[in-house]
């Protein structure tokens, strides 16, 4: 068929004396060339290709003579292996000259090119000076730890103690993994140092436990553990932009979150929440995935900015003065967690049931809250209280709590240390007493043996430690000691004060990074 | 990770196997004082690629001058043998040098360079790409290709193709 085309054209071509393709055209007849280029104010070079396969390439200022015999100009006559022959002036008798040739000149050729390029370069220069005034908004995070050792920080599937910031400071931290059916009974979870930080992580451990079809567990925020069955999606979700139910159905990472109040950080929103017809009204609780915004990092660098070359001191003292430990989060404390309220029917009010809290805005928490209040309807109001900008939720629904169940605890059985055994921090994290120090691109698989082969589970990631961050250079022209002391001493005023900053990172930061889609993984309650 | 860097090198290299428009081209300012044909692949039905300077068209074939273990010879292609023609009329530009160096800007993001190395390199290599690809047609009509020979206007009669060079 391609050949065919390609003869038909071939036809076409014999019985037209003039043709012209983008720049370039071709002229049999003197006569056709005078006419397509008598109106151009700059003639282009011309070719004069011979009967004999010579060819006189001639600069602008040719000319063809009245009588059409002739053309005359200055340039260049090659041979038919395109042998230079001569350079000068010439005229050239016509009836020698098979075609003529001339060619527009190319404007702006590369412009699409240089257009792109220049538009990615003041991209990434914005990017890169953004990240040189505010490198607290380009790095940090705690330990991560993946169930796919290829993932990146996007898909973290927990987030070990974010809050231990000091020695002092250390706890453990238990954070729901997926149900899985391992092939074998083997299982790896990787933990990974991807920020300017130091970890020491004293204890990593699996929670698993058993489950059959349709069976969940899930954990609260005091760590106790639920066995669950039924999950009842939302019917409907009401926020200050509207409808947000199809944000919140399902667990896919697709989250609903606000902006900051501009005049103060420590601003409240309400989200309302219907299920309609839940079949079993009996010991319900409420399932929320969420994780925190970039809010809470960027509160603790400011701190560390503030603190500038006193840093060490600083932290010294934080690590000594119990009463000081206490207020140093005095912003996030007031900031506060997710509070869970049902609606009463009988006394036809909103009842605070508990609060979700937990830091942390990389791996997301699944928690459940087991619901106190027993007045409803086949209609379950529920009402969640959170300050704007502060949390990110994926997924809200609820469930029927079967009873509260322990785990089968299981201690890591093998362990690389980016991607060789060591023998060295295998005994490490098997000692209670000593720590794993992680630094920056260190990568540690753990492995460890489930209890049964062809049994599902419901697992669980308990890690235990604590993480310095490192001092960054450009943070310690950034000292600020008053500023560190009210932030501590009046977190109010500087919620207050701080607010227009924040925005100004907020939404470079968090529409940048977040709202970018890079490639959508979804993930179900149940991974086989 | 390893994966990926081994396909990123893979992509680079590709490109740089892409890169091999003869260097006899003119750069594009220069396409009206070229005296040569352009630089042609034809890629025939049984799948054989010939690469060559383009030195004539007619009605039944292509003539190229293409190079066989580094000794210049000249090739007829039966119009109808061929499949699809790719013509260079002018070097390409040479954008690979964005790619190393947005890639290190991207190095120095931190959370963002999760997002923005792809994008530079998606970028960069797709500019490269299209730059080396800059200044050449694909699917032309026999008309068209016959503009872009070293004789447009056909071989000179009786002419021996054995001393062309």
């Amino acid at each position: 068929m391609k050949s065919n085309l390609f003869i038909l054209a071939l036809g076409i071509l014999f019985f037209q004396s003039c043709s012209s393709f983008y720049f370039r055209a071709n002229y049999k007849q003197a006569n056709d060339l005078i006419y397509s280029t008598s109106r151009l104010q700059t003639k282009p070079f011309l070719k004069a290709h011979m009967q004999n396969g010579d060819v006189f390439i001639l600069n602008k200022n040719w000319n063809i003579d009245s009588t059409q015999t002739f053309i005359s100009g200055y340039g260049t006559q090659y041979d038919f292996n395109r042998k230079k022959i001569e350079e000068g002036s010439f005229y050239i008798i016509i009836s020698n000259v098979a075609l003529f040739e001339t060619n527009n000149e190319l404007i702006n050729p590369e412009a699409l090119n240089v257009g792109i390029l220049s538009t990615v370069a003041v991209i990434n220069v914005a990017i890169n000076l953004f990240c040189i005034a505010q490198p607290k908004a380009c790095y940090g995070s705690c330990p991560t730890f993946y169930l796919n050792e290829n993932d990146n920080f996007h898909y973290a599937d927990a987030e070990g103690f974010s809050n231990a910031i000091v020695p002092s400071m250390e706890y453990s931290d238990i954070d729901a993994l997926k149900i899985v059916k391992p092939i074998g009974n083997e299982f790896n979870i990787t933990m990974k140092n991807e920020a300017l930080e130091t970890h020491y992580v004293n204890d990593v451990k699996l929670y698993a436990f058993p489950v059959n079809e349709n069976e969940f567990v899930f954990h609260t925020p005091e760590n106790k553990f639920y066995l669950c069955q039924n999950i009842y999606n939302l019917t409907k979700a009401i926020g200050s932009e509207g409808d947000i139910t199809a944000l919140l159905t399902n667990p896919d990472i697709n989250e609903r979150f606000s902006l900051s109040d501009n005049k103060n950080l420590n601003s409240k929103e309400e989200l309302f929440f219907n299920f309609n017809n839940v079949s079993d009204i009996n010991n319900l609780g409420f399932i929320l995935n969420f994780r925190q915004t970039l809010m809470t990092t960027y509160l603790f660098y400011n701190s560390m900015g503030y603190m500038g070359n006193e840093f060490g001191d600083l932290f010294l003292k934080l690590e000594k003065d119990s009463t000081l430990k206490k207020k140093f989060d005095a912003t996030t404390q007031l900031l506060g967690g997710i509070d869970l309220y049902t609606f009463n029917e009988k006394t036809k009010n909103w009842d605070l049931e508990n609060t979700y809290n937990e830091t942390g805005p990389i791996a997301i928490n699944k928690q459940l809250i087991a619901l106190k209040q027993k007045n409803y309807t086949s209609t379950v109001k529920i009402k969640l209280v959170l300050n704007k900008g502060f949390w990110r939720i994926d997924f809200a629904g609820l469930t029927n709590i079967d009873k509260e169940v322990s785990p089968t605890i299981l201690g890591p059985t093998s362990l690389l240390k980016n991607g060789k055994p060591n023998v060295e921090t295998f005994t490490t994290i098997n000692n209670d007493n000593k720590y794993i120090i992680s630094k920056p691109g260190n990568e540690f698989k753990f492995g460890f043996k489930l209890p049964s082969v062809d049994t599902k589970y419901a697992l669980f990631l308990y890690s235990k430690g604590y993480y310095m961050e490192w001092m960054r250079k450009d943070w310690l022209k950034d000292k600020n000691l008053p500023k560190l002391r009210q932030m501590v001493y009046k977190p109010n005023r500087f919620l207050k004060r701080e607010a227009k900053n924040y925005k100004k990172y907020e939404s470079q930061m968090e529409s940048i990074f977040w709202n970018s889609k890079i490639d959508t993984k979804s993930f179900s309650l149940y991974e086989k | 990770m390893k994966n990926r860097l081994i396909t990123l090198i893979v992509v680079i290299v590709s490109i740089s196997s892409c890169a091999t428009i003869p260097n006899y081209l003119p750069i594009a300012k220069n396409i009206g004082s070229h005296p040569f044909g352009s630089f042609t692949n034809i890629k025939t039905v049984s799948n054989d690629l010939v690469s060559g300077e383009l030195i004539s068209v007619d009605s039944s074939e292509i003539i190229i001058l293409t190079k066989v273990y580094n000794q210049l010879k000249v090739v007829k292609i039966n119009i109808k043998e061929v499949k699809n023609v790719k013509l260079f009329y002018a070097k390409g530009t040479n954008y690979g040098w964005t790619i190393p160096l947005f890639s290190l800007m991207s190095i120095t993001q931190g959370f963002f360079s999760i997002l923005t190395l792809p994008f530079n390199l998606i970028t960069t290599i797709a500019v490269t790409v299209n730059g080396n690809q800059m200044y050449s047609y694909q699917n032309m009509t026999v008309k068209q290709l016959k503009m872009f020979a070293r004789f447009p206007q056909g071989l000179p009669s009786n002419f021996d193709l054995t001393l062309i060079k």
